[in-house]
């Protein structure tokens, strides 16, 4: 009963401290790209939001002020905070976020409420520069957090907005196609559109978008797949990007992605996700999202990414093994000037340092060293001799 | 290299499945068993036998890069995967079934469905606008009208003597449906290139 206790109170935590971990880290990049922190009540007045975003808003009711909503994202909230300031403040704004995000599942089975996001907003710039600095920042971002085995998968919605478009679909029927797209349901998506009276080369092409996916000649099969302006300008766009990306030396790899169909209605030019072999899931969403600031009366360009903290903290404690060690300092009360000056000097050297100051005992050392996955214990001598034990692990 | 992760389903599903992985080259390294987990003879392949309704889950939550698991689980569970491929294998219907000879609703009450797949049997009423009583059960659903229990089923059908041995009858198809392979999506990113291959070998070992 006593290892079930254990076991289950390591459950109950309040949150993994790798989230913090994440956060950090995280932090650290958006300052050293000189992005401002901003941070927002997790309260928000309801009726900021859009009737049709409500269905996945948990809200309460105040006396005073009547309806009131749990954040259900940052992006919103920084772009309602750079309308409300207007242009006294010298374009373009870079703004970061870290903290939690509240929103309903949106699937049966589905358990994620509370959604820990870090991001950067880059408002007021348009062009495929300000795409490449959030792209770039994402890939540093991926690397600061150690996935080495991370790509991005860059698009771009204008392709696929020309691409159905140029199909000339009902509504209905564009939904349903877009849903087999999504779900890469290639017989599906054959089977429906076979059914349909639609030019043999539309149907083809639009089979077809679910092999460009690439690096090489991605952008050439994509342009032969179609003549409509609006698609080959955002392809023209989204080369630019990458060739601007691909003389950066990155330190993750971006793959060419024109295959996602998602979130076609927010964003409105690039669109990216990260993935890595850790995590099952995407780590990091971003794209280019022009018309957003207009619903809050300020007609301006916007680019952006967000980092998902507790999808990456669920495997990063791993990668916390990165950039030092852990080392816990044993000493008695008269050494801790001693022990202070250890630590400055471990720690100066990248070192995450830990004094012992409830005087644990060897017995209680080895039981706090296995917990808290400590490399190394040194212990100051009574004649300020270092000992020391344990060792990287 | 490190293996992919697949996910069979126990059961009717797993003979096929393993049958087509073998046409392609990829056998279990040794005697299943009663192993859960178990490596190809190659050693690029893990493949992981859950139950079938699980294995979705599975590859949505990243546990398994890809699955084989029946259209009708997927319909019920309705997960976020990817569905790049139709095995041809498992054919089943999922319908709705009555005591044979039934013409009318005696009693003039709400009908109670018996069913495992409750998402299913709730959408397809809700479109006909049919209100009903949904009475979830996890197996002999077909037991429930002559007990009592429920007046109609939702099921899987295959051949339909089940049916017909239990005195019912099918009365509406909601969906036929083939076992699938599902991919996670970070998967067919992070892993695109060996996943392609495998798709590639597998759709052609299909009938056309």
């Amino acid at each position: 009963m006593n290892q079930l206790k254990r076991l289950t109170s390591l459950q109950s935590a309040p949150i993994s401290p790798a989230v913090s971990a994440v956060e950090d880290r995280l932090r650290g990049l958006f300052r050293a790209w000189a992005y401002v922190e901003t941070r927002f009540d997790v309260l928000q007045p309801a009726r900021d939001y859009m009737p049709h975003e409500l269905d996945r808003i948990y809200t309460v009711s105040d006396a005073a002020d009547g309806a009131l909503a749990l954040r259900p994202d940052f992006t919103s909230l920084v772009a309602r905070e750079a309308a409300t300031v207007g242009q006294a403040v010298v374009r373009p704004l870079r703004r970061c976020y870290a903290g939690c995000a509240f929103r309903r599942p949106e699937r049966a089975g589905e358990h994620r409420r509370e959604i820990h996001q870090a991001g950067v907003e880059l408002i007021g710039a348009s062009g495929e520069l300000a795409d490449a600095e959030i792209l770039t920042l994402a890939s540093e971002g991926l690397e600061t957090i150690g996935f080495d085995r991370a790509q991005i998968h860059l698009g771009h919605v204008g392709f696929v907005h020309a691409l159905l478009r140029s199909s000339d679909l009902t509504d209905r029927v564009e939904t349903s196609v877009c849903d087999l797209l999504a779900r890469h349901d290639r017989p599906g998506l054959a089977s429906l559109l076979r059914g349909l009276s639609i030019p043999a080369q539309t149907a083809k092409a639009l089979v077809s978008m679910l092999d460009l996916v690439g690096t090489d000649d991605v952008l050439d099969r994509a342009r032969s797949l179609t003549d409509e302006p609006d698609a080959l300008r955002a392809l023209d766009q989204l080369e630019t990007v990458f060739n601007l990306l691909d003389h950066s030396d990155l330190p993750t790899p971006v793959i060419l992605d024109l295959t996602e169909v998602r979130d076609r209605s927010y964003y409105t030019g690039i669109r990216f996700e990260g993935f890595d072999a850790a995590s099952g899931f995407p780590v990091l969403r971003g794209g280019r999202y022009d018309q957003l600031l207009g619903q809050f009366g300020a007609d301006e360009p916007a680019v952006g990414c967000a980092f998902e903290v507790d999808r990456i903290a669920s495997s990063y404690v791993e990668n916390d093994r990165r950039g030092g060690e852990a080392v816990l300092i044993g000493f008695s009360p008269l050494q801790w000037p001693e022990a202070l000056a250890t630590a400055r000097g471990l720690r100066a050297q990248g070192n995450r340092v830990i004094l012992n100051v409830t005087s644990l005992d060897s017995a209680d050392l080895t039981q706090y060293e296995a917990a808290h996955r400590i490399d190394r214990i040194v212990v100051l001598e009574t004649d300020d001799a270092i000992s020391t034990g344990g060792g990287p692990r | 290299m490190i293996p992919l992760r697949v996910a069979l389903s126990k059961g009717r599903l797993l003979d096929p499945a393993l049958a087509l992985f073998s046409r392609i080259g990829v056998t279990p390294a040794t005697d299943i068993g009663r192993e859960l987990v178990f490596a190809s003879t190659d050693n690029r392949y893990r493949f992981l036998l859950v139950k079938p309704v699980d294995v979705p889950t599975y590859v949505e939550q990243g546990a398994a890069d890809i699955g084989v698991t029946g259209g009708d689980v997927l319909l019920e569970t309705d997960r976020d995967v990817l569905r790049p491929l139709d095995l041809a294998f498992g054919a089943c219907r999922i319908v709705v079934a009555a005591p044979i000879g039934e013409t009318a609703n005696p009693n003039g009450r709400v009908r109670r469905i018996a069913t495992k797949y409750p998402r299913i049997a709730n959408r397809f009423f809700e479109a006909q606008q049919i209100p009903i009583e949904t009475i979830v059960l996890g197996g002999s659903v077909e037991l429930a009208p002559s007990t009592g229990l429920a007046d109609w089923i939702v099921d899987l059908v295959e051949t339909g003597h089940t049916l017909s041995a239990n005195c019912l009858e099918p009365i509406a198809e909601i969906a036929s449906a083939h076992a699938q392979l599902i991919v996670n999506r970070a998967s067919q990113k992070i892993r695109r290139v060996e996943i392609a291959d495998l798709i590639n070998r597998l759709s052609k070992e299909l009938p056309c």
